[in-house]
Formats: structure tokens, C-alpha cells, sequence
């Protein structure tokens, strides 16, 4: 605590200085953002809000992240303050409160170097083998606390060396992480129609800390004889990637391999000395994965396809960390993003121990009034097992400028089982057509309605949604929704979710105020999901840049 | 692209090199000889928590390991503890809401705090179903700050529970000592879903039924010395719907200020 005190003294010396500096040479800037969020909880437990220390006690969470950049003298400068109040944020079912410097950084340009220190967000190639990044929704921050060194050898390529540990809330996580990666630009062919290549290579390794291995090592000591295995200080993964460019073509390929490690796979089944057994041991194995995409786009058409092979590719800060916790890397997720509310009410998050997948995605606008577009995903397990399967269909019409009309279907098969540890249930199959409909009376106001209605008889059985937006550009957006348990599977009587909320911007300051009454549902972002359990209250967000 | 060529075959080689470590010794699972430290693991699990039968199966694998030196209190709270039409019994109590508020909710169930101790890595008191083994591994180790002994009796006409508990001290704990006496039950059939689905003639083990003290416990003393003695004896009624064969008695020593570790644990059957 000392020491962050102490970074902070220096930081706000810095920027407060910094004003005379500025008049004197004219060469600094400052800039910033904050973001902000309160949660007013109002129990029901019909829907299930309740039964946690928000809901039953707490009524009030927070959540607050300003960030203040500086640079001059060739130096950047970041530092952002962090701070939780009963906040669900980290434990969805539980209450987390803690404040301090989230994050603080120094870069400092040095002819062919730039060198870092602090927390550093970074990943080499797509991210498989190394991505520190901040994802707030999820609460994840999986900064590097360390140095990096970028070394530029031409214009072209580049090197990169990094170690530190991963950020852990406000502390660090005891293992050591290390690594680097070389990577380029070339192009071949005439200077009309190259074939370009952004190659790369990276390596990354991890070392365990004393403790950790002794804690592992105790455990793997109550393990009969069958289950017996050894451990290692340090792990390595290589990775190997390259995106290439030819005319409307472009391809990506990374290729990824992890040496033996021990980790935790839940569906491994354990004897135990008691003669029973139990779900969940650890393994020592190594991995890889393998993913490539490949697209082509001319004027009005465009066409990509996907595909992804995982085995046992989880890679964390240490062999105990579960949950979106410690992950050293990032796996990309192999299904379109949906964005309206029932057709994103089902999504499958990333199988970091098995899964094999592709999608296609078309996309085709014969004129500027109409377009079309369709996607397909398919992702198995490594032993074909479904998980999750869906067809995505869109259709837009645009009439001048004044109105346009949205529309399409959407299919999905999703393993309910596997994505959310239900036993028993079956898979999900949905069929949801949908529509949006935009009227733009003038210059500034408009009108949006949404609608979409989700046929399905599993889970919380059908669902019919509405919403209607009006804005009133650029400062006020009005909506109101429902989303309606139309047929409903878990409870006697069909439930309203309904929510009301307002938007006012001015200049580069966005509020919202909003009532939200929301079902309990899995919440995704990228290929990294959790369960989200239902919220009733009201919610005021706050996001500021200057 | 000589020097790419050098550098690359640079980090490929020490990469290689560096992949020749020692590997560390796996010892045969075996308790530590004269044990004096015995170990409380306190299991935060829930009928609708598909993971916990595996997380209860560790503790009893654990036990099997460790015999009573370990001892195993399964509270039931939390997101996955509400009961559903297909439940005889309402496992949860306000002394288990109040215990997984006190010492934090779990992220993710199963989950447990073993000896109410942040070890190395964590950020807080719950530890997941694969740090247990570890963490209770080093707990036995220590050399305890006191001794506990519990003498008990038990009418069961009456239902009356009569038990003192009583120890010297072997170390000067660091803070204030507080004493908590709790009550389990073991042996209750309910339904509880499973990895196989939901299983209605599951055996509920270790279920917290409720704290004798209060739920944090209550004050020992504020400071006690080198050889200092403590005793201190409970009347307790046996409400009609436990199990009183199947009941355990738990008593233990713990911080409730700066700290909430234990400091040693003592429990044993309702004899009459």
C-alpha cells in the first residue's frame, strides 16, 4: 500500500506540473477517461434476484475505473484509479469491496527501443499463447506487472521481450511469466498487386512459484496410484503465425503448441483412496491448437471461413486458478457476436480443453438500398459430441435516408449440459425470427422498434421481446423493453422483463439512468463466459472521456 | 534478416535449454507422524450445485487420508443452497448465511476455507476443490498455539448436551482468542444434483446445523501466556429433528479480529 502511495505522489507530481510545462514548451498532453457504474438492488425472488449480500442486505454496489494518460519529454505516462463497493462485478453471488491504483505505466522511446514498465496490456499474435488485457464487464484484468522491451529493427520488424507477473485485483499472482516474439512485414510481386505476409513467431514460458508447487505437490501426494503424476516448474508455449494478402483474398494461420503441464480438467474422473470416485483431477498433459481463417471481399460481397482445433490448451498463471481466473491467454471464439437480445441469450463460450469448430459467414449487397448476410457455426467437442450448432440469417432494406427496415431468422442448438454444468437437460434448440424497423422523422429524431420472439421448448421455454427507442440526436436516447417469458418452463406464470432506461449525452460525457429487470442468462464476451445470475434494481452508468 | 535468423535460434535454443529443470519429489499419500495440529475445512455447497458431490467426495477422500485429524463442516448457502420442489429439507440456517457472509461467498461452488487462512495466491478465505489437498497438507505441519480437549456428555432422554472444553496454551497467540462450538449432522438422505443428474437418495454429510456460540464465536481472552490453561463448559438442548447418533460436536480455537485463522480444532460424537 506504501509503495502505491508512494507511485502516486510521483504520478500527480508529474501531472500537476505539468501544466507550466505545458506553456513553457507546449509539447505535453493529458487525457482521460472515467467510467462508472452504480447498481441500486431491489429484491425478487421470483426471478431469482435475491439470496445474495447485495439483494438481502447491501442494496447498493459501485464499481468506478478513471484512467489519466500523460506525455511529454518522449515518455508516456498512465495511472488509473480502481475502486469496488459491495461490487458483484468479480463474484456475481457475492460482494467484493477494495479501492487503489488499479493500474500506472511508464513508456519511454529510446531511437530503435521503447521500453515499458508497470501493467502492460499486450498479446502476441491472435492472443493463444499471451494476451494481457482489461475486459471490465467480466471483471477481468489480466495486466502484465513487469517490463517489456520492443526493439524495431527496420520498419518492418519488430522484436519484443516481456516478464512480470499477472495482476491479480490489486495484488500480483506469485508466478513468473516470460516471453517475446519476433514479428514483420514483407510483401512480394509487383507493386499493383503484392502478396503481402505479417509474419510472427512467439514463445512463452511460465514458471511456478515455490509455494504453488508445494501446494500442488500435496495434492498430487493424495492421489492413489492410478491417478499418480509429476509435476514441473515451467511450462512453454510456442506459437507460430502469419496473415497473408493477395488481391481480395487474406488469410491467417497460427498454429500453437504447449509443453506438459499439470492442470485441473473437471470432467477427469478421480479414484479416491476410499475406494469411490469423484469428478475432477489434475493431469499433466500438453496441447495445442490450431486456427486459421480465410476471407475474400470485393465490392459488395464478401465471404470468411473459420476453423479452430483445441486440445488441452488452458494456460494460467497457476495450475490451481479455475473460473475466468489467471488465464494467461486468450482463445478466440469460433461463433458470430449477436447482438440482439434473444438471439444473444444463448452463447458458447471457448473450450479450452476440447474443441473443434468452423463458421462461414456471407455477406452480399447488391446495391446500397439492400443487403443480405448469413453465418454458420458448428463447434463440437474432439469427440464430435454437439455443443453448439447455429444458422444466422439478416435481411436489410434502406429507403433514402428516412427509414429502413431489418430482419432475419436465427437457429441455434446449444449443449446447455456442457456450456452450464446442467445435468440432465437437453440441448437447447431455439428458432428466433427477429426484426428492426428505424424511422428518422428529421435530422435528428428518430424512431427504433425491435422485435423478436424466441420459439423453443427448453430451458425457460418462449420468449417474445419488444423494445422502442427514441432519439433525439446527439444528447437524449428514451428506450423501454420487454422481454416476456410469453410460455414459461420454470415458473407457474409468465414473467415480464421489463426495462426503461435514458440516455443523455453531452459532448463526450454519456449518462444513463435505467430501471432493469433481467432474466438470469450466461454472459459472454469474446469466447469467455460466466453465469450471470437475474437483476432487478436500478442501474446508472457513467462513461467520460477528456 | 541474418539477425532475425540469429535472434530466432537464439530464443529457440535457450527456450530448450532451459526446459531441463528438476523435477520435484511426489511423496506417498501418507498422514504426517504426531500430528498435533488438526485441520477444519469449512464446505460452502448447495443441492442445485452440479460440482459439489465431487468437492464433497474430496473431503471424504481426504478423510480417508487423515482420519479425524481433519475435520469437515459442509454449510449450505449461497445461489445454489435454495432448495427446489424435489427437496425434503431445507439445508440452509442463519448461522450458515452469516458464516459464508463473515467469511466471504464463494466465486464458484464447490468451495471451502481451510482454517480460515489466505495461503499463498489467494485473495481471499475460499480456496477451490483442487487447493484443498495442499492447503490442508501444509496446515499439518504447524505445531498447534494450544491444545484442545473436549469431555462431553450427552442425556438423550432430555436431549441435553453438557461438554467442556479446555487446553494450554503453547505459543502467545497474536490477538484476542475466541471459542466456537458448532453442531453437524451426517447421514441425512435429500435430493442433490449430481454430474448424473438429480439424485434423490443422496447422502448429505457434515451439514452444518447451527453454531452453539454465536455463529463468529465468542471471546476466550483478550491475551494469554506461555502454559496459560483455559476451560469452558456449554449446556446445550438437542432440538427433536437432528439426528442426535449422527450428530458431531465441533469446537474450535480461532482470531476474530485482525485474523479469523484456527488455531486448533477438537471434535467428537454425542456419547450418553
Amino acid at each position: 500500500m506504501y509503495k502505491k502511495t508512494s507511485i502516486l505522489i510521483v504520478f500527480l507530481s508529474l501531472f500537476l506540473s505539468s501544466p507550466s510545462l505545458i506553456a513553457q514548451e507546449n509539447t505535453g498532453s493529458i487525457s482521460g477517461s472515467v467510467e462508472g457504474r452504480a447498481n441500486f438492488f431491489i429484491r425478487d425472488s421470483v426471478i431469482g434476484a435475491s439470496n445474495t449480500p447485495q439483494y438481502d442486505r447491501q442494496l447498493f454496489g459501485a464499481e468506478t475505473w478513471m484512467d489519466i494518460k500523460y506525455s511529454n519529454w518522449g515518455f508516456d505516462f498512465g495511472l488509473r484509479f480502481d475502486m469496488f463497493n459491495n461490487s458483484n462485478l468479480l463474484n456475481p453471488s457475492g460482494s467484493y469491496s477494495d479501492q487503489g491504483i488499479g493500474r500506472w505505466y511508464i513508456k519511454k522511446n529510446l531511437d530503435k527501443f521503447d521500453i515499458s514498465v508497470g501493467y502492460l496490456y499486450d498479446q502476441i499474435g491472435s492472443g493463444v499463447i499471451f494476451r494481457a488485457y482489461e475486459e471490465r464487464a467480466l471483471a477481468i484484468d489480466n495486466a502484465l506487472f513487469g517490463a517489456r522491451v520492443n526493439y524495431y529493427l527496420n520498419d518492418n520488424w519488430k522484436i519484443k521481450g516481456f516478464t512480470g507477473r499477472q495482476k491479480q485485483q490489486f495484488s500480483s499472482y506469485r508466478s513468473i511469466i516470460k516471453g517475446g516474439s519476433i514479428e514483420g512485414y514483407a510483401s512480394i510481386g509487383n507493386e499493383e498487386k503484392p502478396i503481402t505476409f505479417a509474419p510472427g513467431i512467439g514463445v512463452v514460458n511460465r514458471t511456478i512459484d515455490d509455494e504453488t508447487m508445494n501446494n500442488l505437490v500435496s495434492a498430487l501426494a493424495t492421489y492413489t496410484p492410478i491417478d499418480r503424476i509429476g509435476a514441473k516448474y515451467n511450462v512453454y508455449a510456442y506459437s507460430l503465425y502469419n496473415t497473408m494478402t493477395a488481391g481480395n483474398f487474406s488469410w491467417y494461420f497460427e498454429g500453437a503448441y504447449k509443453t506438459n503441464e499439470v492442470f485441473f480438467d473437471p470432467l477427469e474422473t478421480k479414484t479416491n483412496w476410499n475406494g469411490t470416485t469423484s469428478a475432477g483431477k489434475f493431469v499433466n498433459e500438453n496441447g495445442y491448437i490450431l486456427y486459421s481463417s480465410l476471407s475474400f471481399g470485393a465490392k459488395g460481397f464478401g465471404i470468411s471461413v473459420e476453423g479452430k482445433r483445441t486440445e488441452n490448451f488452458t494456460l494460467r498463471t497457476t495450475p490451481f486458478a479455475s473460473l475466468n481466473f489467471g488465464q494467461i491467454n486468450y482463445l478466440p471464439p469460433m461463433s458470430r457476436v449477436n447482438t440482439y437480445r434473444l438471439t444473444a441469450r444463448y452463447n458458447p463460450a471457448t473450450q479450452e480443453l476440447g474443441e473443434q469448430a468452423f463458421q462461414i459467414d456471407v455477406k452480399y449487397a447488391p446495391s446500397r438500398k439492400v443487403g443480405f448476410s448469413a453465418n454458420f457455426t458448428n463447434i463440437t467437442d474432439l469427440d464430435n459430441t454437439q455443443l453448439y450448432r447455429e444458422i444466422f440469417t439478416q435481411a436489410y432494406y434502406k429507403y433514402k435516408r428516412q427509414w429502413q427496415i431489418l430482419g432475419g431468422l436465427q437457429m441455434q442448438w446449444y449443449n446447455q449440459d456442457r456450456y452450464e454444468f446442467k445435468p440432465d437437460v437437453p440441448i437447447v434448440q431455439t428458432i428466433t425470427p427477429y426484426a428492426e424497423f428505424l424511422y428518422k422523422f428529421d435530422r435528428k429524431k428518430s424512431i427504433r422498434v425491435e422485435a423478436q420472439y424466441m420459439l423453443t421448448d427448453e430451458d425457460f421455454g418462449q420468449w417474445l421481446f419488444g423494445l422502442v427507442e427514441y432519439s433525439i440526436a446527439p444528447k437524449w436516447i428514451l428506450t423501454i423493453s420487454d422481454m416476456y417469458n410469453i410460455v414459461p418452463k420454470k415458473t407457474a406464470e409468465a414473467v415480464n422483463y421489463y426495462t426503461a432506461s435514458v440516455v443523455h449525452v453531452i459532448k463526450s460525457h454519456r449518462f444513463e439512468l435505467g430501471y432493469i429487470k433481467q432474466v438470469e442468462g450466461v454472459v459472454c464476451s469474446g469466447g469467455i463466459c460466466r453465469l450471470e445470475p437475474a437483476f432487478n434494481g436500478v442501474r446508472f452508468t457513467l462513461r467520460s472521456n477528456f | 534478416m541474418k539477425f532475425q535468423s540469429l535472434i530466432t535460434i537464439v530464443i529457440v535454443s535457450l527456450t530448450l535449454l532451459s526446459c531441463n529443470e528438476i523435477m520435484p519429489f511426489i511423496p506417498e499419500p501418507k498422514p504426517p507422524e504426531d500430528i498435533e495440529k488438526k485441520v477444519l475445512i469449512e464446505e460452502f455447497t448447495g443441492v442445485n450445485c452440479v460440482q459439489c458431490p465431487a468437492g464433497s467426495a474430496e473431503i471424504e477422500n481426504l478423510i480417508s487420508i487423515y482420519g479425524d485429524d481433519l475435520v469437515a463442516i459442509s454449510v449450505h448457502a449461497g445461489f445454489f443452497a435454495t432448495p427446489n420442489n424435489l427437496n425434503e429439507f431445507d439445508f440452509r440456517t442463519q448461522d450458515g448465511n452469516d458464516l459464508a457472509s463473515y467469511l466471504g461467498e464463494p466465486i464458484g461452488y464447490p468451495s471451502a476455507v481451510v482454517d480460515r487462512k489466505i495461503f499463498n495466491g489467494q485473495s481471499d478465505l475460499q480456496s477451490s476443490q483442487s487447493e484443498w489437498a495442499g492447503f490442508i497438507a501444509s496446515q499439518f505441519e504447524l505445531k498447534p498455539v494450544s491444545s484442545l480437549a473436549l469431555s462431553q456428555s450427552y442425556d438423550n432422554s432430555t436431549r441435553e448436551l453438557s461438554f467442556t472444553a479446555s487446553g494450554i496454551f503453547n505459543a502467545v497467540p497474536t490477538e484476542a482468542v475466541y471459542i466456537s462450538a458448532v453442531m453437524t449432522e451426517s447421514g441425512i438422505i435429500d435430493g442433490q444434483i449430481t454430474p448424473e443428474g438429480w439424485k434423490q437418495e443422496y447422502v448429505h454429510k457434515h451439514l452444518y446445523r447451527g453454531a452453539i456460540t454465536n455463529f463468529d464465536g465468542e471471546v476466550l481472552g483478550s491475551s494469554f501466556s506461555l502454559g496459560d490453561t483455559f476451560e469452558k463448559s456449554y449446556n446445550f438442548t438437542i432440538p427433536d429433528e437432528w439426528n442426535a447418533a449422527n450428530c458431531e460436536l465441533i469446537v474450535y480455537l480461532h482470531y476474530n479480529e485482525e485474523q479469523k485463522e484456527i488455531l486448533q480444532v477438537e471434535s467428537t460424537q454425542l456419547e450418553e
